[in-house]
């Protein structure tokens, strides 16, 4: 069962995805905030992060830099999440080290595609 | 006795000679009384117009004193003409400041000729005997007479009018505060309306595929609905949000090079599912040479299938097309992406209205068609902050033919 992080602070958020992700048979774990989500990063190994990049304490982008930058935690895709559906924040996200980008509100079909597209690239390799 | 005949015959003739000259003298001189006369009427006739004149009208020598001074300039600077009279000029309405600069131009003028100040209308700061300044409009003209100068100025006070030209300025730069306050607080209330309502969305998406797992399908078409009432008022805020980043100076472009027919290919694509709701067919034809062009990808977009859903939309059971050119307009290099349907068209006045913000057709249009009446107005302001424009031709029950023209700004020109 492939291990999803989901780093979002809105209550709201993060129950409707950790839900629909579960239901899709993904195990999920939660962090509220950036600082959590790099520390669960290296102690829950996840196979895939789900980030939000407006969060408290650490915000997305910087969490995302430092997970890039340890040798532990580079590997592990990571799918920023933004609320503002603007063209610069996807280039911002692939320069702070995301793999792929997905605007909120979550399209969920289209966000289990990307997460699939990577997962299965993580199997078989 | 014949001398003495000669002598009277003489006098006589002379006499007739003097009388000759005398008559001529008369008719001079009262031809020099005419014209003495007609001269003074006419310098009453100037100094009329002068006095009644509403400018102020001040005549200076060439050493600087007035010679001149009508009533209205004893109304806009407090000197009476007996005490204005032979005063110095720039002592009376030339502030301090301006006085060394009067007299180095003054000097400058009669020694070279040049005076750039003459002969033109200036704005300049005059003083009043109280001591206060205020703004004038002015114009001086150098008189020459014999071997020196006399120099007229009209001079108009402008306070009222510099009043209500800085109150006007005022009042702009109010008003483009309050539309920059009210576009700033419209982005922030949109990111506030959304949050909800994403949740709105995502919590009845979710229990649609639970009621679907659970097999009670009779809550599904309610759910359904939510979900599309939802969606319809994020629509909603997500343009008049757009709409107030394009206002509010805030919408940035991301340019890039854009490789025009696979893009073409990729929206005849994500269109299908909005041709096919009303029966339709979408023919697209792109020119060979297309090529490439400089410009925001997601923008061109973002108005391509605004003009590609309007046509859908407005035409039922018809053919769209969507032909792509590549011109050459005074040596620069055009994209044209023209749309046409064979829908229900449009009147002039109703063109008119087209690209204004919350505007469609008619009001009954937006029941019967939907949408949120900013997409043309959007896709407008997009284009022209790309160099280009929206175009439209139309004619009531014969379709319409909207044209987005964009410049290709690449290297090939």
């Amino acid at each position: 069962m492939a291990k999803i992080l989901l780093v979002e602070d809105n209550e709201e958020n993060r129950d409707m995805l950790s839900r629909r992700l579960t239901r899709r048979g993904y195990k999920v774990v939660i962090a509220m905030d950036g600082e959590q989500g790099v520390t669960m990063a290296q102690s829950e190994v996840p196979d895939l992060i789900l980030m939000d990049m407006d969060l408290p304490v650490l915000n997305g982008w910087e969490a995302a830099r430092q997970l890039k930058a340890a040798s532990a935690t580079q590997a592990i895709p990571i799918i920023a999440l933004t609320a503002h559906a603007m063209v610069g924040d996807r280039k911002k996200a692939l320069e702070a080290g995301c793999d792929d980008y997905d605007t909120k509100p979550v399209e969920f079909l289209r966000l289990l595609e990307k997460i699939e597209a990577f997962l299965g690239k993580e199997t078989t390799s | 006795m014949k001398d003495e005949e000669r002598t009277k015959e003489q006098l006589v003739h002379e006499l007739a000679g003097m009388r000759q000259r005398i008559a001529v003298l008369e008719a001079l001189e009262s031809e020099h009384k005419r014209s003495e006369e007609a001269l003074r009427q006419n310098e009453e006739r100037i100094r009329l117009i002068v006095e009644s004149a509403l400018d102020a009208v001040i005549t200076m020598d060439a050493q600087g004193l007035i010679t001149g001074w009508n009533p209205h300039a004893e109304t806009i600077f407090g000197w009476s003409r007996e005490k204005a009279i032979g005063r110095r000029l720039a002592e009376t309405i030339i502030p301090p400041q301006y006085r060394e600069p009067h007299h180095r131009g003054l000097q400058h003028f009669l020694a070279t000729g040049e005076g750039p100040v003459l002969n033109k209308r200036i704005e300049i700061t005059a003083l009043h005997r109280d001591g206060h300044e205020f703004p004038v409009e002015l114009s001086i003209s150098p008189l020459r007479s014999g071997e020196t100068f006399t120099f007229s100025a009209f001079i108009r006070d402008i306070t009222e009018r510099r009043r209500a030209e800085e109150a006007l300025q005022r009042a702009k730069e109010e008003a483009e505060a309050v539309n920059q306050a009210k576009s700033v607080f419209l982005a922030n209330m949109g990111h506030e309306l959304r949050t909800p309502l994403n949740h709105i969305i995502g919590y009845s998406e979710m229990l649609q595929e639970e009621a679907e797992e659970a097999g009670q399908e009779e809550f599904i078409p309610d759910l359904q609905k939510i979900r599309g009432a939802g969606k319809h008022l994020l629509e909603l805020i997500n343009a008049i949000l757009d709409l107030s980043k394009i206002e509010a100076g805030k919408m940035d472009l991301f340019l890039e090079t854009i490789t025009i027919a696979p893009m073409i290919q990729d929206i005849v694509t994500t269109m299908k599912p909005l041709v096919d709701k009303n029966a339709n067919t979408l023919e697209a034809h792109c020119a060979d040479d297309l090529g490439t062009m400089w410009a925001d990808p997601t923008k061109v977009r973002q108005a391509l299938f605004n003009l590609l859903s309007n046509a859908c939309k407005f035409t039922e059971r018809g053919t769209i097309t969507l032909g792509v050119i590549r011109e050459m307009v005074d040596g620069a290099a055009w994209i044209r992406f023209r749309v046409t349907d064979a829908g229900i068209g449009m009147t002039p006045e109703q063109i008119g209205k087209l690209f204004q913000a919350f505007h469609q057709a008619d009001a009954s249009a937006t029941r019967k068609y939907g949408g949120t009446g900013l997409g043309l107005a959007i896709s407008q302001r997009i284009c022209q902050m790309m160099g280009g424009e929206i175009t439209v031709e139309s004619a009531l029950g014969q379709g319409s033919t909207f044209t987005i023209s964009l410049p290709a700004m690449d290297v090939r020109g």
